[in-house]
């Protein structure tokens, strides 16, 4: 191979990298499953901010016990790991509520571009999300919507923090959050989770 | 004679009409390639546009009916007959254009690259690139001086402002405000420029030709825009992670209200009467409409997917 042709594809390998990589854009990733059972039955179970025993990777739940605009819940997750958040709003009538994370524990750190780099429990930033019941002719719609940046602010994500990691843990929590809602109150049907990730 | 009197009622009506001439509001949803064309006098969506690239920034070049749409996935900006409500072309600039602006004479594009750090100038008329300044660190939102002499550019990674020399196209000078300024927008006077800081909650108010800072203003969680009305009386700042809107009297520079609007509120722009204000809700995909003068939201209207309209998006 020619020197000068070896030359250009690297500077070409690199420019095409630069030019992919990106600074952080805000997702939103819709969650939805449909449970055959009245929508109020399913707020029963999941309408008390600090109980959060349906989710089983959710190990304990530590509130003030109560459902009110800025009540802070601390998660302890199966892994061992802790995620607070904040409750944003509360509508019962609406059977839904909205809460964002303020604190996260790390589960390490890795190398990256000549940095530590504190690897948080979820790698995201900035997470928000909504959990609401719907009616939907008898049956109950259970949609679970988070906002969340990747973790990683600069541009060049290492693999850990990058909108991949961010997309598929979160669709993990929500998926395994609404299976395990709806095995709880229809155990012999077949949990179906739509998602869907804008970005 | 009745008729002379009635002749001149219709002609002063006829006037009257072709004065008050429609505007529009055009928003970018950028999750779903599209700009909703809002008419502000029925508040209806009259038209949504394709245009591809996850379009986010507006600008509207009045002289020569044109709108301006940044796409950062698209690596450029697109054009748009803001009458004919037509895509006229695409432009082609770096890394990703984000925010855009337009002088005041609707002769000259200003479009901020967000990776390289600089801010491209562009003929309105013949689209040839001017000049390419650089800037500080992401350079994000942009603004004319009412009587064209500077543009202001917020560079958020920097936390910092660049005062350009419209005249040369050079940088004047660079001061700090806030944590990650983003949105900014200058009073009518040409007095005051006001910054809206994302990472510290909240509002930096300078001198604009000294860019001395006269005060610092708390808002909401994560702001990202301002606006101003009732003839510069009123500062209304997006708080996004609040999903309000604070409102500042530009007097006392205090805080008189925050109104709930939608989730995720981003872009804000007023309208022609200086009263209204429309905010674009991105996670609510939809458009609210605020009164100034009694600090209420008077309408809801249904745009696209992520909503975001970050620039000046109303069309006179």
């Amino acid at each position: 191979m020619k020197k000068t042709s070896l030359f250009v594809s690297a500077a070409f390998l690199l420019f095409s990298g630069m030019v992919n990589a990106h600074g952080p854009v805000r997702a939103k990733l819709t969650s939805t499953i449909e449970i055959d059972a009245p929508a109020a039955k399913v707020w029963e179970i999941i309408k008390n901010y600090d109980d959060m025993s349906w989710h089983p990777a959710i190990k304990s739940v530590k509130g003030d016990g109560s459902n009110k605009k800025g009540a802070l819940r601390t998660l302890t997750l199966a892994n061992g790991g802790t995620i607070t958040e904040e409750l944003k709003s509360y509508e019962d009538s609406k059977m839904a509520y909205k809460y964002k994370i303020t604190e996260m524990s790390s589960t390490g750190t890795i190398k990256h571009a000549g940095q530590d780099e504190t690897l948080p429990v979820l790698p995201v930033g900035n997470y928000a999300a909504e959990l609401s019941v719907t009616d939907k002719g008898g049956k109950a719609e259970v949609e679970w919507v988070a906002t969340y940046y990747r973790a990683y602010v600069n541009n060049n994500p290492p693999a850990e923090l990058n909108e991949e990691a961010a997309d598929k843990a979160v669709t993990d929590v929500l998926t395994k959050g609404l299976t395990a809602l709806a095995k709880k109150v229809t155990p012999s049907a077949t949990p179906v989770v739509h998602i869907d990730v804008k970005r | 004679m009745p008729i002379q009197p009635l002749l001149a009622a219709i002609t002063l009506l006829l006037i009257a009409n072709t004065a008050c001439a429609e505007s529009r509001a055009f928003i970018t949803n950028q999750l779903d390639n599209s700009v909703s064309v809002i008419n502000t006098k029925t508040q209806q969506v009259i038209d949504t546009i394709k245009v591809e690239g996850k379009p986010a920034g507006v600008a509207v070049n009045k002289k020569l009916k044109q709108v301006y749409i940044s796409t950062p996935e698209a690596g450029g900006f697109a054009v748009l007959d803001s009458d004919k409500l037509k895509n006229l072309r695409k432009v082609k600039v770096g890394g990703a254009s984000l925010g855009i602006t337009v002088d005041q004479t609707g002769q000259l594009i200003f479009v901020a690259d967000w990776y390289e750090n600089s801010v491209t100038v562009f003929d309105a008329r013949s689209f040839e690139q001017l000049k390419v300044i650089t800037v500080g660190k992401s350079p994000s939102g942009m603004t004319v001086s009412p009587d064209n002499r500077w543009l202001y550019v917020a560079n958020r990674v920097d936390d910092s402002i660049s005062q350009i020399d419209l005249k040369k196209l050079t940088i004047r000078t660079t001061t700090k405000v806030g944590a990650h300024p983003f949105g900014i927008a200058i009073d009518n006077q040409g007095k005051r420029l006001y910054t809206a800081n994302v990472e510290s909650n909240d509002v930096t108010v300078l001198d604009s030709q000294t860019l001395k800072r006269l005060a610092t203003i708390k808002v909401g969680a994560r702001p990202y825009a301002v606006a101003l009305a009732l003839n510069d009386s009123r500062l209304l700042v997006t708080n996004q992670d609040d999903g309000t809107v604070s409102v500042i009297d530009t007097a006392s520079l205090k805080e008189l209200e925050a109104i709930t609007v939608g989730d995720k509120p981003e872009g804000i722009s007023t309208d022609s009467d200086d009263n209204q204000v429309y905010v674009a809700n991105w996670f609510d995909n939809n458009v609210s409409v605020i009164d100034t003068k009694n600090l209420k939201v008077v309408n809801t209207i249904k745009t696209g997917e992520g909503s975001r309209a970050f620039g000046g998006f109303i069309a006179e």
